[in-house]
């Protein structure tokens, strides 16, 4: 019906999968203004393309599929570029490493506040990877999705996504490092291909 | 001792997936290790801040459905673009530089053939000129010096001959 034009129908849709598609968005985006922006624009390409929909997988996950190429273009047309290096520390950050290091529990952040410190850290260090990058780290190490799940989200091959995840990782390793060992980092970096 | 460095097995797993076994293995090594044990804590650093980044989730604000929806009829109402229209929106820029490429090819290879074009026609009149500012600074220099150089020639061969008879 929805494929019809049919706007109710069309209705029930945005309702059953807004959370799916504000999950996916909020992989990519903090803001809450620019996850909406980003879920907006997706559904209304899931409306203009529901005409193209086979019905061969699920609709959830073609709307997720959908919804991270747009965040993924949004993100390259952008050309986003983080509001602060990952070399800038702010005054929250330095004390959640240092506590981070010595040993404090990092299962449960035990205070919102300490969780809102260590997701702005994060978002620093994902902004400066690619937006592929940031995907599959989101989603593989931290929704913990199967490399299947992620390879169909975004149209990849299995084995594609598992590079990906290794390179992204590396990154992400390397940023933080730099973070706590500049000199350290430096070194491990141009022997890395020796060690690794 | 290569192959029991734990760099790569960081990077191939994510650190929240790595088994029992997995991380007994890495804390026996990174004790003796310096650069792995700086991989580990960066790996467990990020493991931990990736896992904080995820747990914000935005929802749906309550109008955010009626948003969309909106968007829906407005794209609905408005008048829909003639395919060229389109088709000319995507392509223009690419296609109005071709057709600008092809006449400046067209151009020059039509100029370069043409003999009778009077570029060429002037580059040969001034070629043939004998009298050009060209021909009498330089040709007249080089006769100068032609002149000069058969006097010094024949004075030689004078003073040959006078040398030979004596």
């Amino acid at each position: 019906m929805a494929r019809d034009g049919n706007e109710r129908a069309f209705e029930e849709i945005l309702r059953r999968y807004s959370p799916r598609v504000f999950r996916v968005a909020s992989r990519f985006f903090r803001q809450p203004a620019a996850v909406e922006d980003a879920a907006q624009e997706a559904f209304l390409k899931a409306y203009t393309q529901l005409s193209s929909y086979e019905g061969r997988g699920s609709l959830e996950g073609w709307l997720a599929r959908i919804t991270a190429n747009q965040c993924i273009n949004m993100l390259r047309s952008a050309k986003r570029r983080p509001e602060s290096t990952v070399s800038e520390l702010t005054d929250h950050d330095g004390p959640w490493l240092e506590n981070q290091l010595a040993g404090v529990s990092t299962e449960r952040h035990e205070s919102s506040e300490r969780g809102r410190v260590a997701a702005d850290l994060a978002e620093k260090v994902l902004s400066e990877l690619p937006p592929d990058d940031r995907l599959v780290l989101m989603s593989i190490d931290g929704e913990q999705l199967p490399v299947k799940d992620v390879a169909q989200m975004t149209g990849w091959s299995e084995s594609k996504v598992k590079v990906r995840a290794f390179r992204a990782r590396r990154r992400m390793r390397q940023a933080i490092q730099k973070l706590l060992h500049p000199r350290a980092a430096g070194k491990e970096e141009k022997g890395g291909e020796h060690h690794g | 001792m290569a192959d029991t460095h734990i760099i790569k097995m960081l990077d191939e797993t994510p650190f929240g997936g790595l088994r029992d076994s997995d991380i007994a293995r890495c804390e026996s090594h990174i004790a003796a290790c310096e650069q792995c044990k700086a991989a580990y804590e960066a790996a467990r650093l990020a493991s931990s801040l990736i896992q904080a980044r995820t747990s914000e989730t935005v929802n749906a604000g309550p109008f955010f459905k009626a948003r969309v929806l909106a968007a829906i009829r407005e794209r609905r109402l408005a008048p829909e673009e003639p395919v060229l229209l389109r088709m000319w929106r995507a392509a223009g820029a690419m296609v109005s530089t071709m057709v600008l490429l092809l006449a400046v090819l067209t151009g020059i290879t039509i100029f370069t053939q043409n003999p009778d074009s009077q570029w060429q026609t002037a580059i040969a009149a001034a070629s043939e000129n004998l009298y050009s500012p060209e021909y009498v600074v330089l040709e007249r220099g080089d006769r100068d010096d032609d002149e000069l150089a058969n006097d010094q020639v024949l004075g030689t061969m004078y003073d040959l001959e006078d040398g030979d008879g004596q």
